[in-house]
């Protein structure tokens, strides 16, 4: 057998023929579109320019959607042999199962430590850490603010930006309407490929889902009421009629292209639907902490969904020193600057105190209110990404009006206990 | 006929090998694999036969083959009947035949992602233009994105799209090889045509017609590009054909041993329907062997 | 062949134009949308009318060039899978054709029962012993799996046209002394070449438009086309439509040139018999 294989990795390497030439080193991240974005960008400036002229190394980007990525990082990351040096992870796709294909970062933390950890708040830490083994740094939390097309409300003669969720139902109601010419706008959209858009509709109203007990809880009456706000809101078109196949990238068209006037999105997006490249609307869009029911008192904010991605290294990485000494740098508070700049929701708290982000990201104050509340989707457990899938498909049925939204969330408990820790 | 030497056999040996390696080989492991509960760390425990027990008690996988086997039955006979049709039109009367040919086989050609970009593209809600085009002669449009039958039509539309011309060539080639008159009067003659068709057309056809039907049952059960890029199987994964519940299982939710027994139903489903042709062509080899 | 009623021709040709509509509708409105103005690719309604332009394709030369090389990796494994596929069907058919005994139609018969299965299958087992072998994102593997699932095909099509070849030629060179390689490549390759396109035809459009095995089995090294179009098709900033249709003409067009060139050999192929069996 030592000889096919010997003999069959010949063969491969002969037809392989990758494209690495003049002794330059060739380094890869696996990640969505929105981290090269982030750390590369022109407003800010790239994060790895000095790096990648000190190491004479160029970095090559591999992009993939949020569900997509996860699934080809843990498929490389599981294979004899890597090619992936660095790879962007998020919380809610991980779990137990998957820490032992990533490096532990304990030692090499302690060996070279990073700049400033405290900084970086330790929920942080941990929401990548699993039985003792961290595997990921902080790099980019994505918290959800409250997105609305000021240009269309003007259209629609909507003057006072909505400060309670009531008042969000009221003007997503209004905003839905036929214009003259026989295009349609929908009040509001949000995506629907897993809970992380509705999350804040369901905290809005007291709900959630699963607690950090690991408790299912979306039968209560509050995320009940959540859910058939959103089934009337489809039915009336409130929500856009193509929206059960929006992931977060057709929200983002949706929105530039002024298809719908409001929508909860992490902060950073205001850079992309302001955009005038992108945007049919740009410097139109208003961003504000999502606001909750005015009867649940509090603060009058959601606690609004967050999600931490962190920089990993495969554990089958070719040189995992150099992918170490990248992720240090992609982290100092320097380019963490540098990449709020861009439209990172930076991990340091520092960043928010940089007048260049004050003046770039205008939102950074709003965001900065509302992340000690923020929270996470789900807590991490192995079976997460089954019980967000049977959740959401729950969810659609009685947005589509096969269940009733009551029956639809107590048959997610029935499916989705089970999968739970004890 | 000549008995083969061994020289002659080592001949067989290359595409033998490629089959036992990567077909025969791996089906076998699958159903090992089916009856183990394996994830990433690779340590494969064997659990007999829960993952079967696992994955006929849910709903989703009857589903997935609910809708799996009406989306290949619309496809092979939707198939059938269009290449049917098209194979008499070419085969018959016709200027420029070859022109005509030409752009009928050439879907064949485009790969399926294309295919479901290029019908996405024209069946966008409210913006595509065949959507637009449909609302406006007021028939209203395929609501593919929200409504799950609309979502399996139209990737039945687009299957039979990307696939009739492997069933237009072997109906055509068949009808070459009968005599053109027939295919001809077949065609023109009204109530004679239809005798003609159904009496001499039809059963001369026939070996040729039961094989394309047969391949493209085979081939249509794989469905999988299409509803995957189209809906990944949503909304409330109502879409998802058994393919796709096997990627997601697999590639997802990382649980090998379940996928695995998806793995091996589609497996023994297959076999199943091609059961009646293989006893076929088995008797029909070794009559002359 | 006698002309049908003038009726009965305008029927005809009107059918025709349908099914070319049908046919070539979305191919066309793709490649039309690819040298659009971007801007007009969505316009309602349509137009029909504009100032072509290659903006699209500009784009996608600069902010896909991984298209381009995979271009390249797309080329290696069509031809590789192609060259692979006939060598080792021509040689199966040629005995089979030639032979016959018990155990050669058992082994006939296992090549169609094998065809039978679902290649997604495969992919569970195949991805750890790939691991372990170290070829995962390798030209060489998509080289074998796409020449492994068009094997029995090809060995039918080359069985079919090789038996139209007179057996008395094989045997007077064998008889003058001629191996049995040596009668493939001097006597039955020249004779079958009409087979060998035929034959090819499959493999190559399955080489070059397959998805689930590159999609599972590549990342970059080996990535083909159909993928990035897939990445194209889920690109964050939303869909660029003009870039897609861009990529998915130049993807389209020398497969489809191959398809219409060589129709003819798979009409006579068929023909001949090849899926009779």
């Amino acid at each position: 057998m030592n000889t096919t294989r010997r003999g069959l990795m010949a063969g491969a390497t002969l037809l392989a023929m990758p494209a690495i030439a003049q002794g330059q080193k060739r380094v890869t991240i696996m990640s969505h579109a929105v981290h090269q974005r982030v750390v590369t960008g022109a407003k800010g400036g790239d994060s790895t320019a000095a790096w990648r002229e000190k190491n004479n190394a160029s970095i090559e980007w591999l992009t993939f959607g949020v569900e997509a990525v996860h699934e080809r990082v843990y498929r490389e990351a599981a294979l004899a042999q890597g090619s992936v040096d660095v790879a962007f992870l998020l919380e809610r796709y991980g779990g137990p199962h998957i820490a032992p294909l990533f490096e532990d970062l304990g030692p090499l933390m302690a060996a070279d430590p990073l700049e400033a950890p405290d900084e970086i708040s330790p929920s942080m830490f941990a929401a990548h850490t699993y039985r003792g083994r961290s595997i990921g740094v902080p790099y980019r939390h994505a918290t959800h603010g409250f997105f609305w097309n000021k240009a269309l409300f003007e259209e629609r003669g909507v003057s006072a930006v909505p400060t309670t969720f009531e008042q969000i139902a009221e003007t997503a109601e209004k905003m839905t309407f036929t214009r003259g010419d026989g295009s349609r706008l929908a009040g509001y959209a949000t995506s629907m490929d897993d809970p992380s858009g509705i999350m804040d509709i369901i905290r809005a109203h007291g709900g959630d889902f699963i607690t950090r007990d690991y408790k299912y809880v979306a039968d209560a009456p509050e995320a009940v009421r959540a859910v058939t706000l959103l089934r009337d809101w489809y039915r009336k078109g409130v929500l856009p009629r193509n929206m059960m196949t929006f992931k977060t990238e057709e929200v983002i068209t949706t929105m530039q292209q002024g298809r719908a006037a409001m929508t909860n999105q992490p902060f950073g997006r205001y850079e992309n639907y302001n955009d005038p490249k992108q945007s049919k609307f740009p410097g139109q869009f208003g961003v504000a902490p999502l606001p909750a029911l005015s009867t649940l008192g509090g603060n009058g904010l959601v606690p609004a969904k967050t999600s931490v991605w962190a920089m990993a290294i495969p554990r089958n990485a070719p040189d995992k020193k150099l992918s170490w000494s990248l992720i240090k740098e992609i982290s100092s508070p320097q380019n963490t600057i540098r990449a709020a700049v861009n439209g990172n929701g930076p991990v340091r708290m520092s960043a928010y105190d940089d007048p260049r982000v004050k003046e770039l990201a205008p939102y950074s104050e709003a965001e900065r209110r509302v992340l000690p509340t923020a929270m996470l989707v789900v807590p991490g457990f192995e079976q997460a990404a089954r019980a967000m899938d049977i959740f959401m498909e729950e969810v659609q049925k009685a947005m589509l009006g096969q269940a009733e939204p009551a029956a639809a969330m107590k048959a997610a408990r029935g499916r989705i206990e089970p999968l739970l820790p004890t | 006929m000549k008995r083969a030497r061994r020289s002659e056999l080592a001949l067989l040996a290359p595409a033998h090998m490629l089959l036992l390696a990567f077909i025969v080989l791996p089906a076998i492991y699958v159903g090992w694999m089916s009856l183990t509960k394996t994830s990433f760390e690779g340590s494969a425990a064997f659990v007999g036969f829960a993952n079967y027990a696992t994955l006929f008690g849910d709903a989703v996988f009857w589903r997935a083959a609910w809708n799996t086997f009406w989306v290949v039955n619309a496809v092979v006979y939707g198939e059938m009947l269009l290449g049917l049709g098209l194979a008499l039109l070419a085969a018959g009367w016709m200027p420029w035949r070859r022109v005509l040919i030409a752009c009928l086989i050439a879907p064949y050609a485009i790969n399926e992602v294309s295919a479901v970009a290029m019908w996405r593209y024209v069946l966008e809600p409210d913006v595509g233009m065949v959507s637009w085009l449909l609302v406006r002669i007021g028939i209203g449009q395929l609501d593919w994105t929200a409504d799950p039958t609309d979502a399996l039509t139209l990737a039945a539309i687009l299957s039979i799209w990307t696939h009739t011309p492997f069933t237009f060539l072997i109906l055509y080639a068949a009808l070459r090889a009968v005599p053109q008159e027939l295919t001809e009067a077949a065609v023109v003659d009204g109530a004679r045509g239809w005798a003609v068709f159904r009496h001499v057309l039809l059963p001369s056809i026939m070996p040729a017609l039961l094989v394309a039907l047969l391949f493209r049952y085979i081939i249509a059960m794989r469905i999988f590009a299409e509803i995957w890029l189209l809906t990944e199987g949503g909304p409330a994964r109502l879409t998802e054909v058994l393919a796709v519940y096997l990627y997601r299982t697999a590639f997802r939710y990382h649980e090998f041993g379940l996928a695995s027994a998806t793995g091996l139903t589609m497996m023994l489903l297959s076999l199943a329907i091609a059961a009646p042709y293989l006893v076929h062509v088995y008797r029909r080899m070794f009559r002359h062997a | 062949m006698r002309r049908p009623s003038l009726a009965g021709r305008v029927l005809r040709i009107a059918l025709a134009l349908m099914a070319v509509i049908w046919s070539l509708f979305p191919i066309a409105m793709v490649v039309l949308a690819s040298v659009k103005p971007p801007r007009e690719i969505f316009a309602v309604p349509p137009t029909l009318v504009f100032a072509p332009s290659l903006d699209s394709y500009v784009k996608l030369w600069r902010e896909w060039p991984a298209f381009f090389a995979d271009m390249r990796n797309s080329l290696i494994i069509t031809v590789g899978a192609t060259l692979v596929c006939v060598t080792v069907s021509t040689a199966a058919g040629y005995v089979y054709s030639r032979f016959a005994g018990k155990w050669l139609t058992a082994s006939a018969f296992a090549m169609v029962v094998v065809r039978m299965l679902p290649p997604i299958v495969v992919t569970l087992p195949l991805f750890p012993v790939f691991s372990w072998l170290r070829v995962n994102d390798t030209h060489l593997l998509l080289v074998l799996l796409y020449a492994t699932f068009f094997v029995s095909l090809a060995t039918w099509i080359m069985r079919a046209f090789i038996d139209q070849v007179p057996r008395e030629l094989d045997e007077s060179a064998t008889v003058d002394g001629a191996t049995v390689l040596q009668v493939l490549r001097h006597v039955i390759l020249p004779l079958t070449l009409n087979g060998i396109v035929a034959a090819s035809l499959f493999v190559i459009v399955y080489a070059w438009n397959e998805f689930i095995f590159a999609l599972v089995f590549t990342t970059r090294n080996a990535r083909t086309t159909p993928l990035v179009i897939s990445e194209i098709l889920s690109t964050v900033e939303g869909v660029d439509w003009g870039v897609l249709f861009a990529a998915a003409t130049i993807q389209l067009v020398p497969v489809l040139l191959f398809v219409l060139a060589a129709q003819r050999f798979v009409i006579a192929g068929l023909t001949a018999g090849a899926v009779k069996g």
